[in-house]
């Protein structure tokens, strides 16, 4: 007679909720891009604002600052 | 979890079996009304418990964590042991890692992993694992928004003669906030919450950040560590909205098998 297997557990899964299934796509862009957007301002502003600019002049008599 | 329950409850009579077998064709209102008939009409059952176990799986379902909690905290409260209140221990552990309270949560894994069912023990096992990574998550959460306020207090502080008007970046970035707000409205709590957080935040970090580079201009080495240092800002943001909001497990998931339509 054929020795009949255990069953074992294949798997368990974890977490706050165990049915818990992917993010939805709108959810994920918002997230995402919603990072790189501010990651990005944030880069460019920091090298902006990190360059020189040149003083400007106003007026046809203004002289530029020596 | 609640599969498991109800094919168990499917072995037993007792009219726990026409309850358990209707739970997907009546509502969950329904079927908790009928349970806790059950457990009134039945003092001293043993399939009380079983039963109370359910209903506090239909509750959280549902949601209803508070309601979950409570029924979880009666059949642990009442007098004698069974199984289904090792089963109910699970149960409440997982709530707890869920609201955060790890002590509680650990020592109960800790007592269910020299349980006798190998099943139970797995479970706490794995479970103490998920309560200390999510501890260690919280902390690195709590440690980075901390870091967050007082990079932000403090840019604040050195360039508050330069806070008024605001800067361009503010103004060009606002209706970007506003569309994500709206945006956000639209979607689970948890989620909003997340969304809101980033967009807020993000908006507070620019704001900063930009008003404190027009009254200092970064220069020399600072030129390239500013950049770094505000997208890092940018993600920590990311990573404190998700840990906060409890998605870190829905994230991973969205990695591992893409997000949902």
């Amino acid at each position: 007679m054929a020795r009949r297997e255990r069953p074992r557990i294949l798997s368990v899964r974890f977490g706050v909720n165990p049915n818990s299934s992917s993010l939805g796509v709108d959810v994920t862009f918002l997230l995402f891009g919603g990072v790189t957007a501010l990651a990005a301002s944030l880069v460019l502003s920091a090298i902006l604002r990190s360059v020189r600019r040149a003083p400007s002049v106003v007026g046809p008599e203004a002289k530029a600052p020596e | 979890m609640t599969a498991v329950l109800l094919l168990a409850l499917a072995s037993q009579d007792s009219g726990l079996e026409e309850l358990a077998s209707n739970v997907g064709a009546v509502s969950h209102p329904q079927t908790i009304s009928a349970l806790e008939a059950f457990v009134a009409s039945h003092p001293g059952d043993p399939n009380v418990d079983r039963a109370l176990l359910l209903e506090a799986q239909l509750y959280r379902a549902d949601g209803d964590d508070a309601h979950a909690l409570q029924v979880l905290n009666r059949i642990l409260a009442a007098p004698g042991f069974s199984a289904w209140r090792r089963d109910a221990a699970l149960e409440r552990a997982s709530l707890d890692v869920a609201a955060w309270r790890f002590g509680a949560a650990l020592s109960a894994y800790g007592w269910l992993a020299h349980d006798p069912d190998e099943r139970r023990r797995y479970q706490a096992r794995m479970g103490a694992a998920e309560a200390l990574a999510m501890r260690a998550r919280l902390y690195l959460g709590c440690a980075i928004s901390f870091a967050l306020v007082a990079v932000v207090l403090w840019r604040l502080a050195r360039a508050r003669r330069a806070l008024l008007p605001p800067t361009e970046e503010v103004t060009y970035a606002l209706p970007l906030v506003v569309l994500l707000g709206i945006a956000a409205l639209s979607q689970p709590a948890a989620e909003a919450r997340a969304v809101l957080t980033l967009a807020g935040g993000g908006l507070v970090l620019l704001w900063a950040n930009s008003s404190f580079w027009r009254l200092r201009r970064p220069r020399g080495l600072l030129r390239v560590v500013e950049p770094a240092f505000a997208a890092g800002q940018a993600f920590g943001l990311l990573y404190c909205a998700i840990v906060s909001n409890n998605l870190w497990h829905r994230l991973v998931e969205t990695f591992v098998n893409g997000a949902e339509g």
